[in-house]
């Protein structure tokens, strides 16, 4: 199970609990339909596999988000954590690693890997739809700001502005976090050795022991 | 058999870095980062990562020959899947296509499709994929003999004193895996992926299928299934792999443990001395099923050092341990520590 990490983006979710999803559905909306009509390869891709749901949870949002493929079109819709939508497959992950996956700075196997994300459902769905992602060359930033018209060059100022505060912010969470934590981590790194001293005994007497039952007597 | 956008700046003596290539924006992402040559397959059965989502249209092919060519560097097409008999035509459509778009070389195992190759497009270069397994200075002449195999891609299950040894009996050129995932059957042969899931790696191009890939989440961990059957458990917080059948998790004589392979990646970045030692020419790294992030922090990495071969400096392990399978890496068979 993917935990949120603790970050400016959860206790941003966290303040942002109360906001209706029909307020951030038209920004999925927008979303949606530039993807559609800046990469279309992403659609091709998956048109193969024919129509498939893909529930994304976003770990350390209020919202989950239900992304409908079918014939070559891609819809988003937002909904709430305890909304009930069946999915072919579900995909968990906070929004930095989401972003990084979308955007192709993040490597999808090696999060998978270290257990940063994780899904379930239609492997096979997931699988194409990471591909057909990492090959779009997708620019969340310029993509949101071309669909503000006139306002682009501020749009893109601004976000630049927000990602370098929010990179700072980042780093003061993460060490409170670290400050936090660190007592426990100790702790349990402690443990963790005394565990690997206590396997390695362990499996020398098994060893010691098949040797004693196998020895003519 | 010329190569056609190969850098004429670059020294002879260089390695030459073969890359992965999956989509087109990941063949651009490999020529920036310093991929000497690319590596990509075509979208159906005739390459050996037939995965999903992945792989080029011809119009796809073209532009990213294109964008190579540009920037110097080369592009193999991978057709490097065995056909049935009675279709043969997606196999050799994707050879005459290879060669009408440009393409450096063909990456083939078939021996039909060789011979077909040698036949049709006599300028077309043509490389013996690792899917032949061709491991003896016997087996490689004949090819180079018979078929005119400029390049012979050796199996992953060679030390580098065989390798050495081989390059001293042969004029083909050869290369070698050097980072990503580690294939310790006897390729084009195996038959474990097929056992399991009924679809042949070696026929419709990809092991352990995704559509046959299970992930379930439980309480204490993670398991992973291929084809109904469970592969590996995972402990919370443990890292996990694909559910490859040779890198399962299996019980035997009272013991849970990998039978064949721990899920672990290849990783020769500071063995390249050695390797340039043994004669060849070309490093390859595996992972056309990867995404950008993985073919730039690797590609970069093994250029780094390939330039620093180069100058006679002494290489540092860079950091790529994240990419790696189950977070682990090995040197695999080429320093072999078991026999």
């Amino acid at each position: 199970m993917t935990t949120p990490p603790f970050s400016p983006i959860l206790l941003g979710g966290l303040l942002m609990r109360a906001i209706p999803t029909e307020l951030i559905q038209p920004v999925a909306d927008g979303l949606a339909r530039r993807l559609q009509d800046r990469h279309p390869g992403i659609f091709e891709r998956l048109s193969p596999l024919g129509p498939r749901r893909f529930l994304v949870d976003v770990v350390d949002l209020p919202w989950n988000f239900l992304l409908s493929v079918a014939e070559s079109e891609g819809r988003v819709e937002v909904l709430r954590k305890d909304a009930d939508e069946a999915a072919d497959a579900t995909i968990r992950a906070p929004l930095k690693v989401l972003f990084g996956l979308l955007d192709g700075s993040i490597d999808g196997d090696a999060m998978f890997f270290t257990r940063d994300m994780s899904f379930e459902g239609d492997t096979e769905a997931v699988v194409a739809l990471r591909n057909a992602l990492d090959g779009a060359d997708i620019d969340l930033i310029a993509d949101l700001a071309e669909s503000l018209g006139p306002l682009k060059g501020g749009a893109t100022r601004l976000s630049e502005c927000l990602l370098a505060a929010f990179t700072r912010l980042e780093s003061d969470f993460a060490a409170v976090g670290d400050s936090l934590v660190q007592p426990a981590v100790r702790r349990a790194e402690a443990q963790a050795r005394r565990i690997d001293e206590l396997e390695t005994r362990c499996a020398q007497l098994e060893k010691a022991l098949r040797r004693a039952r196998t020895m003519p007597t | 058999m010329t190569r056609v956008a190969r850098d004429p700046s670059r020294p002879v003596s260089t390695l030459e870095l073969v890359c992965p290539a999956g989509t087109p924006a990941a063949l651009r992402t490999a020529v920036d980062a310093g991929a000497h040559t690319v590596y990509c397959g075509f979208r159906d059965d005739t390459n050996a990562r037939n995965f999903p989502g992945l792989n080029f249209s011809r119009e796809e092919l073209a532009e990213g020959i294109a964008y190579a060519h540009d920037h110097a560097a080369d592009v193999l097409v991978a057709i490097n899947t065995f056909p049935t008999a009675g279709n043969l035509d997606p196999w050799h459509r994707a050879i005459d296509d290879a060669a009408r778009l440009g393409a450096d070389a063909v990456i083939l195992a078939d021996i039909g499709l060789i011979a077909y190759a040698r036949d049709n497009h006599p300028g077309l270069r043509r490389h013996l994929s690792v899917q032949a397994a061709a491991s003896t200075p016997e087996g490689v002449n004949f090819y180079a003999r018979e078929f005119g195999i400029a390049r012979v891609v050796l199996p992953r299950v060679l030390t580098l004193p065989e390798i050495k040894e081989l390059n001293r009996h042969t004029e083909v050129e050869t290369e070698v895996f050097v980072f990503g995932g580690l294939c310790v059957m006897a390729e084009g042969r195996c038959s474990l992926s097929s056992y399991v899931t009924g679809k042949s790696p070696n026929k419709t191009g990809v092991c352990s299928p995704a559509s046959h890939v299970e992930y379930v989440e439980h309480g204490s961990g993670l398991d992973s299934r291929l084809g109904g059957f469970t592969i590996n458990r995972f402990a919370d917080g443990e890292p996990a792999g694909y559910p490859t059948l040779c890198k399962g998790r299996f019980g035997a004589n009272d013991k849970t443990s990998y039978l064949f392979e721990e899920p672990v990646s290849l990783n020769l970045l500071t063995m390249l001395p050695e390797v340039a030692d043994a004669g060849v020419t070309a490093l390859k790294i595996e992972g056309r099923q990867r995404g950008k992030a993985y073919v730039e922090k690797v590609v970069k990495a093994f250029r780094a050092a390939v330039d620093a071969l180069d100058r006679g400096e002494t290489l540092d392990a860079a950091a790529i341990d994240d990419l790696t399978e189950g977070g682990r890496e090995t040197a695999g068979a080429y320093k072999r520590t078991w026999l």
